[in-house]
């Protein structure tokens, strides 16, 4: 595209992904006199995984119960994360979280409050003290108060309907990205010496998700591409509660902690029975999620293939239920309305969906990958929670780390005055890359027709029960998908502005290759651990107490290697013990050394 | 959740009613001297909505109609913010449910600020 690089654009710190964690990013770098482009692919507030999310924002205030502590918040973290989150990244997260949601009472973001004028905390699984703050109109409010903050900012320019195609490197360090504006139809180039990566996580990879589409991945392998290294990639979670039926509205989250743990609803089987085991506790999703599947494995399931949620055996009056539900922002009223359903009158079908991201770009503590210049935040990072998270913590993950980010990158590219210059033969091949999907091809492949296909090999072998024959088909599958399939990928063609095709072939061509990643990763991991569970390997490994690594080697090859993970505690002295119940069910292991 | 609707091979059980007739507003302000409105007549499918309704369309019809994706498709997010004209009533939201035989016209929610078709830079 003539004229792309000599009208290459120039700033400080570039953020891609304008959801929670871009948008905090764009804020304090900002806020460091940095002049930012934040970028989105879709728009501000409106798209990504923030406006989606539950109210729930983890945050030590103790305003419930004031034994609660950063350090209590700290050890449940690493316990439900299967002690394969770093610590040194938690303990900043649940050191941290309190200030940033102060922060956002600042933006316009409301808490939900008693009586008293204190904040409404709730607990959920997992959380040893009642710690969640209920956003006021939950994700979509909060996302919608940070993109007010950040138009206030003289200094950020904020571009829609912007898809990055390509980061760009000089030797040492980041310098700039490739990407497409989709609402004139033309590439356009960045030069920045610092770029923040906030574009998620990638649930789309799988069938059944309750995420927004867009959770493609893209940021974690352009991420790869530059070099950073990827960590834990196989550990997708499952939230357990997405509706089943009906299928209009599959995939769309109920928060099973409100509707249980506060509407005192039951979860039955299909046969109507009641089959989770008592503990004190509502089971964390890793758990649960493992109990959902053994009921629906072993023929226990409802007429379409899930589990219910009964709402009509709670001890409280539907008026009770409906006032609970309301101030706990549980449901999406609108949509369940508009399907006829009242789940108050009847039990809904539900199963496990993947609904967030846990591994992804490995970061230190100040959000920098392992790419100088090149920096991560929020889900699309991988090295925090572990094998598993408790509710609350992504959107405080997006706030926290969005705000580390973006002062460091700031501080980063005050220091670099300036980005490196750009390597014209990779701007030029990355332009023909993305030009040459709207090229005819005689027998085209439609991107939605590539994603189904990912999809549906993720589904059948990389899903929730994983086992190495399985994950060595994936990998040979997504191989010919590469060789055979890939070079007939091809927009719609003879239309530029906007042409969502287009978009999505450049997710779909990249969706290929972070399956494979994540599959190989999967395949590494031979034990399970928290969300990742291998038939074949079933205990949770001591030896197995470390990262994956995924570290790009070539054009065609990669490292598949390990890392420890980041201690702050003498972990084979302090250890919280796993409750016995649920290890008598076989749904958590003891985690004895040796087994 | 996945905006991508089954194949034909899971779709069975739908109940399908007497097809939508569906006029969708069309216009790329780089190319059009006008904005148009092409017909669409489009199968239906077990409790469709207007989402849904452009997703078949997008699938199974034209690629080219453009309109946005990146969005919750339950009723929260507002990008699905259409003027959508059923039974002489002007109604909006991506989850309003449609009924067989509906006849529906789809229009951008704000005509000034059209990007092409039924996307708007809200």
């Amino acid at each position: 595209m003539p004229g792309a690089i000599e009208d290459a654009v120039a700033t400080d710190v570039v953020i891609i992904g304008a959801g929670g964690a871009g948008m905090r990013a764009a804020i304090a770098a900002a806020g460091k006199g940095a002049k930012v482009i934040l970028l989105t692919k879709g728009q501000a507030a409106r798209s990504g995984a923030t406006p989606m999310a539950c109210p729930s924002y983890q945050a030590v205030f103790a305003m419930e119960d004031n034994r609660d502590n950063p350090d209590l918040a700290f050890e449940d973290t690493c316990f439900e994360g299967r002690y394969l989150g770093d610590e040194n990244l938690i303990h900043v997260l649940t050191h941290e979280a309190t200030d940033r949601a102060t922060d956002m009472l600042k933006y316009g973001v409301k808490y939900r409050t008693k009586k008293n004028g204190t904040f409404l905390q709730v607990v959920h699984p997992g959380h040893s003290f009642e710690r969640n703050l209920v956003i006021i109109g939950s994700g979509y409010a909060m996302a919608a108060s940070l993109r007010r903050e950040v138009l206030k900012c003289e200094n950020v320019t904020l571009l829609e309907d912007v898809i990055a195609t390509r980061l760009l490197r000089a030797k040492d360090r980041i310098a700039g990205l490739v990407a497409l504006d989709m609402r004139r139809g033309m590439p356009i180039v960045l030069r920045a010496p610092s770029i923040i990566m906030a574009t998620g996580g990638y649930p789309e990879l799988w069938r059944w998700t309750d995420t927004e589409p867009g959770l493609t991945g893209e940021g974690v392998y352009l991420s790869y591409l530059a070099g950073a290294d990827l960590v834990d990639l196989e550990m997708m979670l499952y939230y357990p509660t997405g509706l089943c039926y009906p299928t209009e509205a599959e995939g769309t989250l109920v928060q099973y902690e409100g509707l249980m743990t506060y509407c005192q609803g039951a979860m039955l089987n299909g046969l109507g029975e009641p089959f989770l085991p008592k503990t004190d506790s509502l089971p964390v999703r890793d758990v649960m999620m493992k109990l959902m599947f053994r009921e629906i494995e072993e023929g226990r399931a409802t007429p379409h293939g899930g589990i219910y949620i009964d709402l009509t055996k709670s001890p409280k009056s539907g008026e009770e239920a409906m006032e609970i539900l309301r101030r706990l922002d549980s449901l999406p009223y609108n949509q369940l309305r508009d399907l006829r359903i009242d789940v108050l009158k009847e039990p809904i079908e539900v199963r496990p969906v993947t609904h967030y991201t846990l591994g992804g770009v490995r970061i230190n503590e100040w959000a920098e990958t392992t790419v100088p210049g090149l920096f991560a935040a929020g889900e699309v990072s991988g090295n925090i929670h572990g094998a598993n998270r408790t509710s609350g913590n992504a959107l405080a993950e997006t706030q926290v780390f969005g705000a580390r980010a973006g002062a460091r990158a700031a501080e980063y590219a005050q220091a670099a005055a300036g980005a490196p210059p750009l390597d014209r033969a990779v701007v030029e091949a990355e332009l023909r890359r993305t030009e040459g999907l709207l090229q005819e091809h005689p027998e085209r492949i439609r991107p939605i027709d590539l994603k189904r296909k990912v999809k549906s090999i993720m589904h059948d072998h990389v899903h929730y029960r994983r086992d190495a024959e399985g994950l060595r088909t994936a990998l040979e599958s997504l191989r010919q998908l590469k060789e055979e399939v890939v070079p007939r990928l091809r927009a719609v063609g003879g239309l530029r502005v906007y042409n969502y095709e287009w978009e999505e072939a450049l997710e779909a061509a990249q969706m290929v290759n972070l399956a494979e990643l994540v599959t190989a990763a999967a395949l590494a991991r031979e034990e399970s651990r928290g969300h990742h569970w291998r038939t074949d390997f079933p205990h949770m490994r001591r030896e197995w107490e470390k990262h994956t690594i995924i570290r790009r080697q070539n054009e065609t090859s990669y490292l598949v290697t390990d890392a420890p993970v980041v201690r702050l505690r003498d972990r084979s002295k302090v250890r919280r013990a796993a409750d016995p119940t649920l290890v008598n069910a076989g749904v958590l292991e003891a985690d004895v050394e040796g087994s | 959740m996945s905006h991508i609707l089954r194949g034909e091979a899971e779709s069975e059980g739908d109940e399908i009613g007497e097809p939508i007739t569906a006029d969708v507003y069309r216009f790329d302000p780089t190319r059009d001297p006008e904005p148009h409105v092409q017909r669409y007549t489009v199968p239906y499918r077990h409790r469709m909505t207007i989402f849904t309704l452009l997703r078949e369309i997008y699938e199974h019809q034209d690629p080219t109609l453009a309109f946005r994706n990146q969005q919750c498709g339950r009723g929260i997010c507002g990008t699905c913010r259409y003027r959508i004209e059923k039974q002489g009533r002007v109604v909006k939201g991506c989850t309003i449910p449609l009924d067989p035989g509906d006849r529906i016209l789809v229009r951008p929610y704000n005509e000034a600020k059209v990007i092409r078709d039924l996307v708007v830079d809200l």
